[in-house]
């Protein structure tokens, strides 16, 4: 696995394989937080880097990977991974969804992580002392809310934070999982449903080679894309049936508070917030302001759009 | 018997060793604080350790143990993907 293989994210491209260059001549490798919203690529280029780091040996390293929400225990924490993986071997460990982290083992892993000169820490827990000598172990985490992450753990982290896709990587991303050409008119539309996310573009890749392989078609223009559009109900720029509700019931009033969309909207005050009013918001469709919220006159147009 | 420091207070032993001392129906007592653990290492082996002390556990202590189970059942497994990267 190589950073030629990801399209877009250069400026983090170029920081890893810096990084990369000093963990070949050195063996030690920042601990590093990558931090994205859903769908953009971090566990992707976490375990791209994790694939290039390098033993004392000269071989590539092993990579385990743990999903945090399955982490519940210190206890487990040393006994399911750090005697098995990390006790005496040359290994990296993602955390992914580490927001997920319980507040024991962060502060363990503050006493793991604390920089200091001879680049090791030991900790015990119960009747075990384990090292971790950085030049053999690397962490990794992962995380779309860095903010629920202790301060003091991201202090000992090299945080890198992915850049928003443009629709030209977007479009390339599209391209590159499928075998098919698109037309430059049909790409045009694509691009913009992806809600520039790059798990969207590739899940549309895989949509589009379906369809394709159905009709047994080589090619997909601007007239399949009508047609495809239809056929998965594809609204234009990418909204999806509650967000474009929650544009009508804006329409309604001048200004609507949380708690009536919500109740109009039979969704939580914090799904709205956290789902759904961020794209809108995003996109200029509705506004946020002191009173309440309020459609936005490019909302209108959306709805408009839509008859 | 070969004797091998690992940590502070661990050794390791040979199970070939071991095996000179034990022979397959032989009961070994283990510390309750580390029953946990074993019963979580056999459970990938598909070996209950409830099943065992079924059989095995005096009346008298069988309340105690039942306890200990009962937390065994409550462990949640970490999940974890191992990943090598070829040269």
């Amino acid at each position: 696995m190589s950073f030629d293989k990801i399209i877009g994210q250069e400026k983090v491209k170029s920081k890893l394989s810096f990084y990369l260059e000093g963990q070949h001549k050195t063996l030690l490798s920042p601990h590093l937080l990558f931090v994205a919203p859903r769908g953009s690529g971090k566990t992707l280029l976490a375990q791209t880097y994790a694939s290039q780091l390098l033993n004392s040996e000269g071989k590539k390293r092993k990579l385990i990977t743990i999903n945090c929400s399955t982490l519940t225990s210190l206890k487990a924490f040393i006994n399911d991974v750090c005697i098995p993986y990390v006790s005496g071997k040359e290994v990296t460990i993602l955390f992914d969804e580490a927001s997920e982290i319980p507040s024991n083992i962060r502060m363990a892993m503050l006493t793991i992580l604390n920089p200091n000169k001879e680049n090791k820490n030991e900790f015990t827990y119960d009747d075990v002392t384990i090292e971790f000598d950085y030049k053999k172990v690397t962490f990794l985490f992962a995380t779309t809310e860095a903010h629920k992450i202790f301060h003091a753990l991201i202090d000992r982290l090299e945080r890198i934070d992915l850049e928003e896709y443009s629709n030209e990587d977007l479009g390339m991303i599209v391209q590159k999982n499928i075998n098919s050409l698109i037309s430059s008119e049909a790409m045009k539309e694509v691009k913009q449903v992806l809600r520039g996310n790059a798990r969207k573009a590739t899940q549309m890749a895989n949509h589009i080679s379906l369809y394709l392989g159905s009709y047994d078609k080589k090619s997909f223009d601007i007239k399949d894309w009508h047609d495809f559009q239809s056929k998965l109900g594809i609204n234009p720029l990418g909204l999806n049936p509650m967000e474009i509700k929650i544009l009508k019931v804006l329409r309604e009033r001048p200004l609507t508070t949380l708690t009536n969309l919500s109740a109009k909207t039979q969704m939580s005050r914090q799904s709205l917030q956290r789902d759904a009013e961020s794209y809108l918001q995003k996109l200029n469709l509705m506004e946020i302001l002191a009173t309440g919220r309020k459609i936005t006159h490019h909302g209108r147009q959306y709805l408009e759009s839509l008859k | 018997m070969q004797k091998k420091p690992v940590h502070k207070r661990h050794v390791v032993i040979k199970m070939s060793d071991l095996n000179k001392m034990f022979k397959e129906n032989d009961v070994i007592p283990i510390p309750k604080g580390f029953v946990k653990d074993i019963a979580y290492m056999l459970s990938v082996h598909g070996v209950s350790l409830e099943e065992l002390n079924k059989e095995m556990v005096s009346v008298d202590e069988s309340e105690t143990e039942s306890e200990v189970v009962a937390d065994i059942g409550s462990e949640v497994k970490v999940q974890i993907t191992e990943t090598s990267f070829e040269d």
